[in-house]
């Protein structure tokens, strides 16, 4: 496995396509997503990983988790083309993002 | 360790309010535990499935040796190595490979919960508790699976291929 390394302003934007249109049936329902992050990171057994951060606004009830568990399993070779292989999600909901984004609240 | 309870402390955590207060964010000490509970029910969940697929499900069998053995035989590190067994995985029913990818996404969040003082992004409540119905429901769709496939899939993670 390619050793993670940040991916290219092209291949993040690939990426973050991916995730956008396979939440298609979700956003359609009324979920809104502001921005899509793609952090690289290693594991603890040292693989490289990417850990994708979805932050929407809307309603919490329509993140069907069935939907999101299949993920993976529908977009794996279509992520594999731009070197994404191990994969963690994150839905983080936009008001606590920007708490996270400014350090201000979740601290202790 | 029974997966649903894992799974209500978890929720207990992510739900908390701040230690004196009736209301409020719950400390990421909270979320982190949270995080690494709901990685222990899908953990937990899947060694109960391999003893029980391979040694039995009586109260007698579960008390036993063998099925304790079984139990205890999952390896963090291989399961995730034979969960990423693209051609083998693909051989599996869809919740199997669902419940697969789940489990990874949430190991790597647990170890992270667990270990990094400084993480890329700290847990959020609603992060949390999306991690936690994503456990849930992978948890319960993999059970939900027949027994002889889940015996497959114990074997193909407590019994690698030599190369």
């Amino acid at each position: 496995m390619p050793a993670a390394q940040t991916l290219s302003p092209e291949a993040e934007q690939n990426v973050a396509q991916i995730v956008r249109l396979d939440l298609e049936p979700i956003t359609a329902k009324g979920i809104s997503i502001s921005e899509i992050r793609i952090m690289p990171g290693e594991d603890q057994d040292g693989d490289p990983y990417h850990h994708i951060i979805v932050i929407y606004s809307g309603n919490d009830d329509l993140l069907d988790p069935s939907w999101l568990n299949g993920f993976k399993r529908r977009n794996r070779d279509e992520l594999a083309k731009w070197g994404v292989h191990i994969t963690t999600e994150s839905y983080v909901e936009d008001g606590e993002w920007s708490q996270v984004s400014n350090g201000s609240s979740y601290e202790g | 360790m029974n997966w649903e309870q894992l799974l209500e402390l978890a929720e207990m955590l992510a739900g908390a309010p701040q230690h004196g207060e009736t209301r409020g964010r719950p400390q990421q000490t909270y979320l982190r535990k949270a995080n690494s509970a709901a990685y222990y029910a899908m953990f937990h969940a899947v060694a109960n499935s391999n003893a029980d697929t391979l040694i039995g499900t009586t109260l007698a069998v579960r008390r036993s040796e063998e099925w304790t053995a079984t139990q205890r035989a999952l390896n963090h590190g291989i399961a995730k190595s034979q969960m990423l067994n693209k051609s083998r995985m693909s051989t599996f029913h869809a919740d199997i490979q669902d419940f697969s990818e789940t489990f990874i996404a949430l190991q790597v969040q647990r170890h992270d919960a667990d270990y990094n003082p400084n993480p890329d992004t700290p847990p959020t409540r609603t992060q949390t508790m999306r991690n936690v119905q994503r456990a849930r429901d992978a948890i319960k769709a993999f059970w939900a699976v027949s027994l002889q496939e889940r015996k497959r899939f114990a074997t193909h993670l407590l019994f690698p291929r030599r190369n």
